[in-house]
């Protein structure tokens, strides 16, 4: 009966109990979903905000199509220069030397008017603190899947009061359109390059118009432990070039990856801008010459006056070929590159437009000159070739020759004093001082060769150190009016050595030290131009060592040291 | 001259141990052409890749998974592992933030 009532009970009792124990369940369930959603509705609300920031970031990046980079470079120079004896010219007086039996024409000093110069004894020059900052910042702007506009900006002065270079006979102390950047100057920003590069990938090539990439070229990037930064050789140019430049990808021809047959147009003076064209006939007065001199009667001499132009447009057409290789050897990845170029320079100008900032004058306070080319001395070819070769990652070393053959045209710079000789002297214009011809003769076609070699050894991924040296041939000249040194050492005629140390202290930080031993040959490195002989040959009478008659002074050595802060981003 | 030399014994101490543990740069390269551009290539078999297709945090992240094809095989079965390091470290050189960004042509 007990056990009846116990059953009966239990079965009475059990749904309650039952329902007692789902109750308790479901609210546990109740208060995890409750937790649950929490943790929901918080992770929503953190989409929702990472949404928001994500449209942010997308409407930023959309509207923010340049993608940047660059580099900074601070950098400290301690030079010393040297100049042998030179006579310095003054300017020309009458010769009362002179006698109609005493005449030679292969010497000026039995003219009617004479040279007058001063002796000038060796000197020293020290300038062991300067102290340099240059920034770079690269730009690239996608246009579509082909098309890029590719730009770099420069800022690039001498630290203290800005636009401090002085003119002083070298060609890289004038601001141009081709230095910009280049040499230090203001502390605005210069647009270095700027051009739109098109590819065509159908006709595999890749078309490029604008301010070209013409600046740090092979085998520059060995010494700066970069990319190749240009496509010129950095021996054919270092500056900045306008025009337009057409590359062909020949890997479909069955070349190695990434070989390249370039051909480029580019313009180095317009003479039709500015001034209604005026230069193209006209005749702005620049100075004053003689001519009519017929050797027996002085009296029969004309002054004439020295005009600007006419001028013709300079231009520069190019052929270049680069062949990247890259292969194994054992166990040893090389990476090697040929680079050739050709370069027809036409109608070259005797000085490039441009100004010098602080303009020595005699008697007065240096102030700022423009410069103008006068006329056009003719065409001159110039071939370059470049073997560079890396083996694994730590050793690289490059061979770099250049040649060059100049075609005058005759005519001579109106900077300076010419004579126009008769027939029966010759009949040639000769300048004897100032800018004179190409390559220093206005008539004959001259040469020129340079070389450049260099090692460079990275025993470490941070450490690296190398040697170059450059030689370049008494006429010898390439328009490389800076490659970041302290003054250009690819067209020094004579031999330079450089020797450096590249420390990657940090990611993208280097320290650089280094060390440049210039000696000098021949007067007016750096200039395509050149004032005829006196008397002699072109190379004795320009030669440092022998006391020349020179309008500027040039240093026969220049030693210098340097330190520089280099980071890139 | 001869404190010259001191100076860059010293500086290669120093730069010595900062050395990156990380592959070859070069081979990398020849690596990355060899083994990946075969169909990483406009028009292959696969998407074309260069150091600019990522970052150098995206790469160095892609390499930490050491997988290929979005996680269907390992990185080290169709290269050697040290020629996955050097293939990292030219693609990580060369990324699209990099300050020396490049593809692979030249």
């Amino acid at each position: 009966m007990n056990s009846r009532i116990t059953l009966a009970l239990v079965a009475m009792l059990a749904p309650a109990a039952l329902s007692a124990q789902s109750n308790e369940d479901l609210q546990k369930q109740i208060q995890q979903l409750k937790v649950q959603l929490k943790a929901i509705e918080e992770k929503a609300a953190a989409v929702q905000e990472v949404d928001a920031r994500l449209v942010k970031v997308e409407t930023k990046v959309a509207g923010n199509n340049i993608q940047w980079g660059g580099d900074l470079r601070t950098r400290f120079d301690s030079t010393q220069q040297h100049f042998q004896p030179y006579q310095q010219f003054m300017g020309f007086a009458n010769n009362p030397g002179y006698t109609l039996g005493g005449f030679n024409p292969a010497n000026p000093y039995t003219y009617p008017f004479m040279p007058v110069s001063q002796q000038m004894p060796a000197q020293d020059m020290s300038n062991s603190v300067q102290w340099s900052t240059r920034l770079r910042l690269n730009m690239g702007i996608t246009i579509n899947e082909n098309a890029k506009v590719m730009g770099r900006l420069v800022m690039y002065k001498t630290h203290g009061g800005a636009d401090v270079p002085t003119f002083n006979g070298s060609p890289n102390t004038i601001s141009t359109s081709f230095t910009a950047g280049q040499t230090p100057a203001t502390d605005a920003l210069l647009v270095e390059r700027a051009s739109l590069v098109y590819h065509f990938p159908a006709v595999a090539s890749i078309l490029s118009i604008g301010r070209q990439n013409t600046s740090d070229g092979p085998p520059f990037e060995v010494r700066e432990g970069s990319e190749r930064n240009a496509t010129p050789q950095a021996l054919a140019v270092n500056a900045t070039i306008d025009g337009i430049g057409w590359k062909f990808e020949l890997e479909k021809l069955g070349f190695p990856e990434g070989t390249l047959l370039g051909f480029c147009y580019g313009v180095g003076y317009e003479s039709g801008f500015g001034g209604g064209g005026a230069v193209k006939q006209n005749s702005t007065i620049v100075g004053m010459n003689f001519t009519g001199f017929n050797g027996t009667n002085p009296s029969v001499i004309t002054p004439v006056v020295g005009t600007i132009g006419p001028l013709k447009d300079t231009t520069v057409l190019g052929v270049m070929y680069d062949m990247p290789l890259l292969f194994q050897l054992g166990e040893s990845v090389h990476s090697a590159n040929l680079y050739l170029g050709y370069n027809r320079m036409g109608n070259m100008t005797d000085i490039p437009y441009g100004n010098t900032i602080n303009f020595p004058i005699p008697g007065q306070t240096p102030s700022p000159q423009y410069v103008t080319a006068t006329a056009n001395l003719g065409d001159m070819d110039q071939m370059t070739a470049t073997w560079k070769h890396k083996i694994g990652d730590t050793f690289t070393y490059f061979l770099s020759g250049g040649y060059l053959k100049s075609h005058p045209n005759g005519r001579v710079s109106q900077y300076g004093a010419y004579w126009t000789m008769p027939a029966a002297l010759g009949g040639n214009t000769v300048q004897v001082t100032g800018f004179g011809g190409l390559m220093g003769d206005p008539v004959k076609s001259e040469t020129a060769t340079a070389y450049y070699v260099g090692v460079r050894y990275d025993p470490t991924p941070t450490f690296g150190m190398g040697v170059e040296f450059n030689h370049g041939s008494p006429r010898w000249w390439t328009y490389t009016p800076a490659t970041g040194e302290y003054t250009d050492k690819l067209g020094a005629r004579g031999d330079v050595w450089e020797g450096y140390i590249h420390y990657r202290f940090a990611q993208n930080a280097a320290l650089r030290l280094g060390y440049i031993d210039y000696k000098y040959t021949t007067a007016m490195s750096g200039w395509q131009i050149g004032p005829s002989p006196m008397s002699g040959s072109w190379e004795a009478a320009n030669d440092l060592s022998k006391n020349p008659l020179l309008q500027y002074g040039y240093p026969s050595t220049i030693k210098n040291f340097y330190a520089s802060i280099e980071v890139k981003f | 001259m001869h404190k010259a030399l001191k100076t860059i014994a010293v500086l290669a101490a120093i730069a010595l141990p900062l050395a990156a543990e990380g592959g070859s740069d070069t081979k990398g390269k020849y690596f990355f052409k060899k083994s990946c551009k075969t169909c990483h290539v406009a028009g292959g078999t696969a998407q074309e890749v260069t150091p600019l297709s990522k970052t150098q945090a995206q790469w160095k992240a892609y390499f930490a998974t050491g997988k290929h094809k979005k996680g269907a095989e390992k990185l080290e079965s169709l290269v050697k592992p040290e020629q996955v390091k050097d293939i990292q470290a030219f693609l990580t050189n060369h990324a699209s933030d990099s300050p020396q960004p490049m593809t692979c042509g030249g």
